[in-house]
């Protein structure tokens, strides 16, 4: 196994396991908040779930960018590239972006939801507008993981 | 249960804030006769469990089920808990007084406070204070030296104040230190009002007046001997505020608005803290609207008998 192998395998590791962390902060929270409105609204929890799943998606962002490493790096074929040490590099660069926009963007989704949240438990009416503004949050994950995938599939050639 | 985290308390929070009196009800409670009155506040679960013709138990039940609830999801009980000492404080005047006149006082005391009512007055019939808080038991171990009732009234508010200080002191949080000021130097500034009108010497005054506030001590008295209470007492933080509130006072002479307007602007202090999700402003918030709510209410009952 070369440097360059091991490096592509850090930087798709780091891209699983920090947007996972603010993902699960991000729905904590949200479901603490969930959990104190349905405890006096139980009738809210259809339209609280749905705001305390929102800062989930990160989590999946990362994982997929795990995934295309390993698929561009032959590691779920069984029969890894020879990376060298400047491609390794890079791709651990490619997955930087969602890493770290990952993980922060979670947390802040996470704070929104809560907002959200306890902007519904006083008017149920406003769900719609509660989502609308924790997924704004989403954008800049979104942009994240698109230039995670332009990386991983055209910027570097194997 | 001090599992609680703030999202929890403060959506539980949001979703109780709904059973407030909003202005629609307050408006049909002032149209309606005392009968109506409380049937409309019993028909939207104001004070569930008590008997619907008695309005002061229903307010009673529901500032219970209140502090109840606060005690219950509070993430910092040691904050709440400040404000839920004038609960104890009232027990404490309660249980004394049923000691010193041989009086049996059960019914005076009130649930909700940061120790049991019957703790509370075990504590002060048998001597053993070690259950209370630090601030009472110094208020008790120097009972003996009060010569009236009402000056151990005064040593037992005073305590509440320097709990509140000790607390603060001990578990920092500046939204709190700044309300607490605030009441300090409201409370004071309405005690010099009520010393005047009421023809109070200068230590009678000091004996009632309470610590941790922004205005200088000295200047109370002398805000009484001179008379002049706008250049002498507006000082301190919240100096603004008070002269709005003394110059209203200058032309109505109306102490029980003075006091409304106290009122008002320190639940306005609180309310800065209100949206913040992650501490204790909301639910302190609540808790102040909610206690503001109970009085209003005795107010328009006591009104309409």
């Amino acid at each position: 196994m070369t440097l360059g192998l091991i490096l592509a395998i850090i930087g798709a590791a780091l891209a699983a396991i920090l947007p996972g962390i603010g993902s699960a902060y991000g729905v904590q929270i949200g479901g603490q908040a969930a959990a104190g409105v349905t405890s006096e609204k139980p009738e809210l929890f259809g339209k609280l779930l749905v705001l305390q799943a929102l800062p989930g998606t990160q989590g999946i962002y990362g994982f997929l960018i795990a995934v295309l490493v390993m698929v561009r790096t032959g590691m779920l074929t069984g029969a890894p590239a020879a990376l060298t040490t400047q491609q390794g590099w890079a791709f651990f660069a490619a997955c930087m972006p969602i890493a770290i926009v990952g993980l922060l963007s979670a947390i802040s989704q996470g704070k929104a939801a809560v907002a959200a949240i306890h902007m519904t438990a006083k008017q149920p009416d406003s769900s719609a507008k509660g989502i609308t503004m924790t997924a704004l949050v989403e954008t800049y994950a979104i942009l994240a993981l698109l230039v995670s995938v332009l990386f991983v599939f055209i910027g570097i050639p194997v | 249960m001090a599992t609680v985290s703030y999202p929890f308390a403060v959506g539980r929070i949001r979703a109780l804030e709904l059973k407030l009196i909003d202005a629609l009800r307050w408006a049909r409670l002032r149209e309606a006769g005392r009968e109506e009155a409380a049937r409309l506040l019993s028909e939207t679960g104001y004070g569930n469990g008590a008997p619907k013709d008695d309005p002061e138990a229903m307010i009673r039940t529901e500032e219970e089920e209140t502090r109840r609830v606060i005690a219950e999801l509070s993430p910092e009980p040691a904050w709440t808990d400040l404000f839920l000492l004038p609960i104890d404080a009232h027990n404490l005047k309660a249980a004394y007084k049923g000691k010193r006149l041989s009086q049996d006082v059960s019914r005076l005391l009130t649930e909700g406070g940061t120790v049991q009512p019957e703790i509370m007055r075990l504590s002060v019939e048998t001597g053993e204070y070690s259950m209370l808080p630090e601030a009472f038991r110094a208020v008790l171990e120097e009972a003996d030296h009060f010569d009236s009732l009402l000056s151990f009234s005064a040593a037992v508010d005073r305590a509440v104040f320097e709990q509140i200080r000790l607390v603060l002191r001990k578990k920092k949080n500046p939204l709190l230190s700044r309300y607490f000021s605030a009441q300090a130097d409201f409370t004071n500034v309405l005690s010099v009002l009520r010393a005047a009108a009421l023809k109070w010497d200068r230590e009678t005054l000091l004996q009632v007046l309470l610590p941790g506030g922004t205005i200088p001590e000295e200047a109370f008295p002398e805000a009484l001997a001179s008379g002049q209470f706008i250049p002498v007492l507006c000082k301190g933080e919240f100096s603004s505020v008070i002269q709005r509130v003394l110059e209203d006072y200058a032309r109505d002479g109306q102490l029980v608005e003075a006091e409304k307007r106290f009122t008002q602007e320190r639940i306005a202090l609180l309310n800065e803290g209100q949206d913040d999700a992650f501490s204790i402003g909301p639910i302190a918030c609540y808790l102040m609207r909610r206690e503001n709510e109970a009085r209003e209410l005795r107010v328009l009952f006591a009104q309409k008998a």
